[in-house]
C-alpha cells in the first residue's frame, strides 16, 4: 500500500443550522484513483471546497504530506500541488483557449516567476494531451461544453498538480465524450498525478477507480473497492431509498 | 510605437507654443487613461480613483515646494506618497466588488476633495499657490511638456511591460473569472493591490506637473471627477485592457472636445455628453476592437459591427 | 437642549434624505444600475415645483403630481430607449452612459434655467412652531411627513400591485420572472420610471425648504449613494435606517468639526461601511 499524500480528519462544516460535511475522515494515496460518490446534496463538493480552499472546516484538519493545509487560500493550495476542475466550468471566456491554460502553467505549482514564453509552450502540450490543440486560438467562450470540460481539465493539467480533484468532470456529456474523459483521466494517473473524481455516474467510478468512499447527509459511510461499495446494504438505501434496500432484501 | 515616441520628442521642435500645449493636455489625459486601464481594464475593478490621485500628487507638489523643495524631488515624493495610500487604502477596498468597489473609489476621491477645502495646510477653499518657475514662454511650455511626456512615457512602458509578464495575464485572469483565478493559483489579493497601486502613482506625478505649471490650486479643479471619468471613457473608446486602446482614445477625445469646446463654447459639455453615450452604446469594447474586425471582415461590414454592438447587450 | 434640536433637526432631515435616496436604491436593486441621472431627476423635479410656483402660483404641494407624472415619463423614455440596449453590459458601462446623459441635461438646464439658486417660498415659510426652546419649521415638518408618505406609497405599490410585484419578481430572479410572462424590458423601463419619478417628488419637496440649482443633482447622488450603502439596497426601510443615520452623523459632525466637514464626514462614513459591511445595514445580499 503506497503512502497517503493527501489526509482529511474529522471534517465537518456547517452553514447556519445545516451540517453539510460531519465528521468525514479520508485518506488519498500515492497514485491513487479513488471516486467519492453519494447522493446529491450529500456534501461532496463542499468537502472539495474545505480541501481547496474555498471554505474553511469549522472542525478537522486535512494534511498534506503531513502538512496542515486547511486553513489555506485557494492560490496557495494550488502552489503546493493540488488542482481542481469545477462542477461548472469556469473558464476565463474573452481569452483564447490557449491563453486559458497558460494561466495555469505560469501560476501552477512551485512556479515563481514562471516566464510567459516558457509558460506557453507548456500550455500547448496540455492542450495536446485532450485533443483541444486545434481550437488553440479559438476564445473559450465559442467551445462546446465538453470541449471546455477538456479546456478546465487542461488548465488543472499546466499548474502540474501532484494530485488533481475533478468534481463532476462528467455532467452533460454524452457517452462517447464520457469515453473520451475515462481514457484521458487514466493517462493523466499514468502520467504519476493522485486523483479523487467526484461522480455520480456508476459506471465511471466502477471502471475509473481503486477505491471508493461514500457520503450520504455529509457523513462518510462506506469505504472501500467499488464492488464491496456499491453491495453494501447501507449505500444501496441511502441512493434508492428504504423501501428498495427492502425489495432487495426480500428478493435475495 | 517607436515611431511615435520619437515625433512626441520632436514636436516641441517644429511647433507652435499652443500645440505644445495642447499635446500636453493630451499626454496629462492619456496618463490617466493608461492609469485607469492598470485597474479598470486589466483587472476589471473600474475606479474613479485617478482623479483622488491625481490631487494628491498635486496637492503634495504644491506644498513641497512651498516648502522650497526641488520639483522633481517633489514628483517622487508625491507618487510615493500617492502608492503608499493606495497600498493601504487598496487592501480593504480591493475586498469589495463590482458597483460597491467603484463607489468606494469615488467616495474616496470626494472625501480628498473634501479633506484639501477644509485643511489649513492645503489652503481650504482658497487655494494654493505655487512658487512660479522663472523663464520666457517657450521655456515654460516645453519644460512642462516634456515633464509631463517624461510621465506618460513611464507610465506607458509600465504598462506595455505588465502585459507581456505574468502579472498582466494574472490581472487578465482575475478579471475574467476571478474565482477560477485564484484557483489557478494567482495571489488575487495580492495582485489586485499592485494594479492599483500602479493606477495611483502615475496620476501622482501628473498632478505635479500640473500643480506647477497652474501655479495655483483649487481643491475643485484638481479633485474633479471628470478626470476620472474621461479615463474611464477614453479608454473605452480605445479598447479596455489593451496596450494601445488608452492613448488612442485619449488623442481622440482630446481633439474632439477640443473641437467641440471651439465650435460650441457654449454648450460643449452637452455635445460631450452625446458624444460619451454615442461611444457607449456604439463602440463599447473599443476601436481597436472594430479595427480588427473590420481588418478581419472588410470595410463594408462597419454598419453591420456598429450594430451588432448594439444589439449584443440588449435585454 | 442644543442637543435635542440636532436631533430633531437630523430626524427632519433623515425623513427627507431616504425620500430622496429610495428611488435610487430601486433602480440600483432591481437592474444593478447606479443611475447617475438620479440627483438630475430630483434637480428637475424641484425645478417643475418651482416654475410652476413662479409662473401660475401653483402650490408647491400641490404640484407634486405633476412633477412626478412628468419625469415618470421622461425616466420611462430614456430607459426603454437608451439604457435598456446596455443593461446586461458589464456595469461601468451603465455608469458612464448615464454619466453622459447627465452632462446633456444638467448643461441644458444651465442653459434655460440659469445657474442661480431657487428656492420656493410659499406665505406659510416662516411659519414655525416653537416650544421649549425648540425650533420646528413647520415646512420642515411638512417636507418630512410627505416624504414618508411618498416612501410609504412606493413601498404599498411593490407590495401590493401586479405591476409592483413583477419589479420584485424581477429582481429576485431574473429569469424565472422572464419564464412567467414579465416583460423585462418594459419592467425595467417602469422601475426607471418609477424611481424618476420619486426622485422628482422629492426633489419637489427638496426646493421647499432648500435652495437648488442645475448643479445640484451631485450631491443628491453623492447623498443617494451614501444613503443606499449605509441602509442597504432593495428595501425601504433600508432608506430610512441610512437617511436617519446620514442625517445624524451630519448634523452631529457640524456640531463637533464645524460645518465645512459635515460632508467629509458622510464621505467617511461612507468608506467606513463599505469595510465593514458594504451591504449595508439592511440590504439583502443582492447584486455584486
Amino acid at each position: 500500500m503506497s503512502e497517503a499524500v493527501l489526509e482529511g480528519r474529522g471534517i465537518t462544516k456547517r452553514f447556519g443550522g445545516l451540517t453539510a460535511v460531519s465528521a468525514v475522515d479520508f485518506t488519498l494515496r500515492k497514485g491513487e484513483i479513488l471516486g467519492l460518490i453519494g447522493p446529491n446534496g450529500a456534501g461532496k463538493t463542499t468537502l472539495l471546497n474545505c480541501i481547496t480552499g474555498f471554505d474553511s472546516p469549522d472542525e478537522g484538519e486535512v494534511l498534506l504530506q503531513g502538512e496542515r493545509i486547511e486553513t489555506l487560500k485557494p492560490h496557495a493550495i494550488t502552489r503546493k500541488g493540488i488542482a481542481r476542475t469545477f462542477q461548472i466550468v469556469q473558464p476565463f471566456p474573452s481569452l483564447t483557449v490557449l491563453d486559458n491554460v497558460t494561466m495555469g502553467a505560469l501560476f501552477g505549482a512551485h512556479k515563481k516567476g514562471q516566464e510567459v514564453a516558457r509558460a506557453r509552450e507548456a500550455a500547448k502540450d496540455k492542450l495536446e494531451m485532450v485533443g483541444l490543440i486545434e481550437k488553440a486560438d479559438h476564445l473559450a467562450s465559442e467551445l462546446t461544453l465538453a470541449e471546455r470540460k477538456r479546456l478546465e481539465l487542461a488548465k488543472s493539467l499546466a499548474t502540474e498538480p501532484e494530485i488533481l480533484l475533478l468534481d463532476e468532470v462528467n455532467a452533460g456529456l454524452n457517452p462517447a465524450e464520457i469515453q473520451v474523459a475515462i481514457s484521458l483521466i487514466q493517462k493523466i494517473r499514468e502520467g504519476g498525478v493522485t486523483i479523487l473524481v467526484i461522480e455520480h455516474l456508476m459506471k465511471v467510478i466502477m471502471g475509473l477507480s481503486d477505491r471508493v468512499i461514500v457520503l450520504h447527509h455529509g457523513e462518510k459511510i462506506a469505504e472501500g473497492p467499488p464492488r464491496e461499495v456499491t453491495s453494501d446494504e447501507r449505500v444501496i438505501k441511502a441512493y434508492l431509498g428504504d423501501k428498495y434496500a427492502a425489495m432487495m432484501d426480500k428478493m435475495s | 510605437m517607436g515611431m511615435g515616441a520619437v515625433a512626441l520628442i520632436l514636436l516641441p521642435s517644429f511647433s507652435e507654443n499652443d500645440v505644445i500645449r495642447k499635446w500636453m493636455d493630451i499626454l496629462l489625459i492619456a496618463i490617466l487613461a493608461i492609469s485607469w486601464n492598470f485597474i479598470g481594464g486589466l483587472t476589471g475593478y473600474p475606479s474613479f480613483a485617478p482623479a483622488a490621485f491625481f490631487g494628491l500628487g498635486a496637492y503634495v507638489t504644491a506644498i513641497l515646494m512651498k516648502a522650497g523643495f526641488n520639483f522633481f524631488f517633489t514628483l517622487v515624493i508625491g507618487s510615493a506618497f500617492g502608492g503608499m495610500i493606495a497600498l493601504a487604502l487598496g487592501i480593504p477596498i480591493l475586498r469589495l466588488r463590482g458597483h460597491y468597489f467603484a463607489i468606494a473609489t469615488f467616495g474616496v476621491a470626494e472625501f480628498f476633495r473634501e479633506l484639501a477645502d477644509n485643511l489649513r495646510i492645503t489652503g481650504g477653499g482658497d487655494g494654493i499657490n505655487l512658487p512660479q518657475i522663472t523663464g520666457g514662454p517657450d521655456y515654460f511650455t516645453r519644460f512642462f511638456y516634456f515633464s509631463m511626456l517624461g510621465v506618460a512615457v513611464l507610465a506607458f512602458l509600465v504598462q506595455y511591460f505588465v502585459t507581456r509578464h505574468r502579472l498582466g495575464y494574472g490581472l487578465v485572469a482575475i478579471r475574467e473569472n476571478e474565482a477560477a483565478a485564484a484557483m489557478t493559483g494567482i495571489d488575487t489579493t495580492k495582485y489586485k493591490v499592485i494594479a492599483f497601486v500602479l493606477s495611483s502613482v502615475f496620476p501622482a506625478m501628473a498632478g505635479g506637473v500640473y500643480a506647477y505649471r497652474a501655479a495655483f490650486l483649487e481643491p475643485i479643479d484638481v479633485f474633479d471627477i471628470l478626470f476620472s471619468i474621461k479615463a474611464i471613457v477614453m479608454t473605452m473608446l480605445g479598447g479596455v485592457g489593451t496596450v494601445m486602446g488608452p492613448i488612442v482614445g485619449a488623442f481622440i477625445m482630446e481633439y474632439l472636445a477640443d473641437y467641440l469646446w471651439g465650435a460650441f463654447t457654449e454648450f460643449h459639455s452637452a455635445f460631450l455628453g452625446i458624444i460619451i453615450v454615442l461611444i457607449v452604446l456604439f463602440i463599447p469594447r473599443g476601436l481597436m476592437a472594430i479595427i480588427q474586425e473590420l481588418r478581419l471582415k472588410g470595410w463594408r461590414s462597419l454598419g453591420p459591427i456598429l450594430r451588432s454592438n448594439v444589439q449584443r447587450f440588449k435585454v | 437642549m442644543l442637543y435635542l434640536q440636532i436631533l430633531i433637526n437630523s430626524i427632519l432631515l433623515g425623513g427627507i434624505y431616504a425620500c430622496i435616496a429610495v428611488g435610487f436604491s430601486l433602480v440600483w436593486g432591481v437592474m444593478n444600475i447606479l443611475n447617475i441621472l438620479h440627483g438630475t431627476f430630483l434637480m428637475l423635479g424641484g425645478y417643475v415645483t418651482f416654475w410652476l410656483f413662479k409662473l401660475y402660483g401653483v402650490d408647491p404641494f400641490f404640484s407634486l403630481p405633476v412633477s412626478a407624472a412628468v419625469m415618470f415619463c421622461s425616466g420611462y423614455v430614456i430607459q426603454r430607449g437608451l439604457i435598456n440596449k446596455i443593461v446586461r453590459a458589464p456595469m461601468f458601462m451603465s455608469l458612464i452612459l448615464t454619466f453622459g446623459l447627465q452632462m446633456i441635461v444638467v448643461r441644458l438646464a444651465i442653459y434655460f434655467f440659469t445657474g442661480d439658486f431657487r428656492t420656493v417660498q410659499p406665505s406659510y415659510a416662516s411659519f414655525s412652531l416653537s416650544f421649549y426652546g425648540l425650533i420646528i419649521p413647520f415646512v420642515r415638518v411638512a417636507i418630512f411627513v410627505l416624504g414618508l408618505i411618498l416612501t410609504a406609497l412606493l413601498f404599498w405599490f411593490l407590495a401590493r400591485t401586479r405591476t409592483g410585484r413583477a419589479i420584485r419578481a424581477t429582481r429576485m430572479d431574473l429569469d424565472s420572472a422572464q419564464l412567467m410572462g414579465v416583460n423585462i424590458g418594459n419592467i425595467y423601463a417602469i422601475t426607471y420610471g418609477l424611481g424618476a419619478a420619486v426622485a422628482a417628488t422629492a426633489g419637489s419637496l427638496v426646493s421647499v425648504g432648500f435652495a437648488i440649482s442645475p448643479v445640484s443633482d451631485v450631491e443628491f447622488l453623492s447623498k443617494s449613494f451614501i444613503i443606499c450603502t449605509i441602509g442597504g439596497l432593495g428595501n425601504i426601510m433600508g432608506a430610512l435606517a441610512g437617511g436617519l443615520i446620514l442625517g445624524l452623523v451630519e448634523n452631529f459632525g457640524a456640531l463637533y468639526l464645524g460645518p465645512g466637514l459635515q460632508n467629509a464626514v458622510g464621505y467617511m462614513v461612507l468608506i467606513l461601511v463599505l469595510f465593514i459591511r458594504p451591504t449595508g445595514l439592511m440590504g439583502r445580499k443582492g447584486f455584486e
